[in-house]
């Protein structure tokens, strides 16, 4: 299995930081890994089932800056969380369905349609939030539910991440979405053919993406809350940072980007990976630049090892 | 449906059949009739007007003149989706499997079976699929390595003998194979071969088979019809000729 290389790769880096600096392997530093890794690997996922139809998703950084600063906006204007958190989530599925759209009915491959949607987004979140960031209030039970509470220890935001990962586990062995999402990345006109809703099973994917990325958004800005501080609506929340991570945690557990192949546990090996790395080398104290550095070649060392084995599995 | 009276209605008949693609007549007055059970090998030289034909049948142009029978009652196809919603199927062969499916995803692609559990969130039957698409594959003596087995672990042969079993699976009337052992080596094609024969036992369905290869014709085919420039030049009772008789006719003619 290929995510069994890379979680060996993680285990030889978990040991090796501990080696190094003894409170990596803390409940404290656990928590701040399972902050980094509850924060991505659901859109990593979701990048995940994307990269599966063939596709990809440049926006869904700019997408986590979005649907928080329209949940906080939504308020502003005298309404409540229960109603700004919905708008915020569908704001966040319209621009999945635009991806969707522009991709599959209009032809432009997602790369260039997501990288459109993604500048757009950037501009449109400044403009919105007129280039400040908003300190988020506390309206229960929404706040706790959506990022910024604690139930026995345990973030909401970790319970969340953990449903959506094995819903989208489910999906993709079990239900026909997911058999539909692998037919349609690995053998388009096959697919079609047989009667498989290619366009629908794409435009869901993106949705799917887009909606992770807008809730994943709410779940960040409302952070602040579960360690005493107060949550924020940052326009530049997530970003291209968030973006590039997500794919790279895919890629890095065994998704293809030629599409019908990859796995939700590859996603959480990917970012687990990518969360060791770099609090690890925070914590021995090395630069921020040798994170950036080490998860290139990280990236590339995968990319190379997936396709070697499709080789090797074709023989 | 029209009653079918004994079992000699045939699955298809196309009667004279034209079509012109500007000022080429790509086919000219061409009749043919498939019986059930019953193996139809149309041959010829490139050019000859066998893959417009085929492509008319299975929707994708619509004839200039002529009419088509599908069980005895007359049929316009105006796309590929609505000639196999009545049964006919073709079969391509790189088009049809997904690699990363099983081999029973891949039989029950698009028609899916599902437990009853909820109507909006339905789960996949896996087991179901599983224990029926195995039966049919064991049916119809098709060798494959695993039913759980991804698509990419099988030979050619095998993946066109999944693809044929599916149409038929799913009650195809007609199927049409456009040069199925093209690139097959020697084991392979014999295995597509056999296949072809346990269908023809079974007598549900008609076959059209068209390749350049005249021995695999031979092999599997019950009559054989030589068109060349659009036109039926002869038709000949598979028993009744040979390879030679074959190549004389095409080559006399070209």
């Amino acid at each position: 299995m290929r995510e069994g290389a890379v979680v060996m790769v993680t285990v030889v880096l978990i040991v090796g930081f501990t080696l190094l600096k003894g409170s990596f392997l803390t409940v404290a530093n656990s928590k701040n890994l399972a902050d980094f890794v509850a924060g991505n690997v659901a859109v990593a996922a979701a990048q995940v089932m994307l990269m599966i139809v063939g596709e990809i998703d440049l926006s869904v950084g700019q997408v986590y800056a979005l649907s928080p600063l329209v949940m906080y906006l939504v308020y502003q204007d005298g309404l409540s969380f229960g109603v700004g958190i919905p708008v915020a989530i569908l704001a966040a599925a319209l621009v999945g369905l635009v991806n969707g759209i522009v991709t599959v009915r209009l032809h432009v491959p997602s790369l260039i349609a997501t990288l459109g949607m993604g500048f757009f987004l950037s501009g449109f979140n400044i403009y919105i939030s007129k280039g400040w960031y908003n300190i988020m209030p506390k309206q229960e039970p929404y706040t706790a539910l959506f990022g910024g509470g604690v139930i026995a220890g345990i973030d909401f935001t970790y319970l969340w991440t953990a449903a959506a990962l094995v819903t989208m586990a489910v999906v993709l062995a079990r239900m026909r979405h997911g058999i539909w999402s692998i037919a349609t990345g690995g053998n388009l006109f096959g697919a079609r053919e047989v009667g498989v809703n290619i366009r629908r099973t794409k435009i869901m994917n993106f949705i799917l993406a887009s909606v992770i990325a807008g809730i994943w958004g709410i779940f960040i800005a409302n952070r602040g809350f579960t360690f005493g501080a107060s949550g924020v609506a940052d326009p530049t929340q997530g970003g291209d940072t968030l973006t590039l991570e997500s794919i790279a945690a895919a890629v890095i557990g065994g998704t293809s980007l030629m599409g019908g192949s990859g796995t939700i546990i590859g996603a959480f090996v990917g970012s687990l990976l990518i969360a060791v790395l770099q609090d690890g080398l925070i914590l021995v104290g090395a630069g921020a630049y040798i994170y950036q550095t080490l998860l290139g070649i990280a990236i590339i060392l995968s990319m190379a090892l997936n396709i070697q084995a499709r080789k090797w599995a074709r023989k | 449906m029209t009653a079918v009276v004994g079992e000699e209605q045939p699955v298809v008949k196309m009667e004279g059949i034209s079509k012109n693609f500007g000022a080429v007549k790509a086919l000219d007055d061409v009749t043919i009739v498939v019986q059930r059970g019953e193996v139809l090998g149309i041959v010829g030289d490139n050019g000859a007007g066998k893959s417009t034909l085929i492509k008319i049948l299975s929707g994708v142009y619509q004839p200039d003149k002529g009419e088509i029978y599908f069980d005895g009652k007359k049929v316009t196809f105006n796309s590929p989706i609505e000639a196999r919603k009545m049964g006919i199927e073709t079969i391509y062969q790189d088009l049809a499997l997904v690699d990363d499916l099983s081999v029973y995803h891949n039989i029950f692609l698009a028609k899916e079976q599902f437990l009853n559990a909820t109507p909006i969130v339905r789960f996949l039957d896996n087991k179901k699929m599983r224990t029926s698409a195995g039966g049919f594959l064991k049916d119809l003596k098709i060798d494959i390595p695993e039913i759980n087995a991804k698509a990419r672990l099988l030979s050619g042969g095998q993946r066109q003998a999944i693809a044929i079993a599916r149409s038929v699976f799913f009650s195809a009337k007609l199927l049409i194979m456009d040069e199925p052992t093209a690139a097959l080596g020697v084991v392979e094609t014999k295995r597509v071969l056999d296949l072809i024969e346990n269908l023809k036992k079974r007598r549900d369905v008609g076959i059209i088979i068209i390749a350049h290869n005249l021995a695999h014709v031979l092999l599997v085919a019950d009559r054989v019809l030589i068109l060349s420039r659009g036109r039926v030049i002869a038709e000949r009772e598979a028993k009744e000729t040979n390879i030679d008789d074959l190549t004389e006719i095409i080559s006399k003619r070209a």
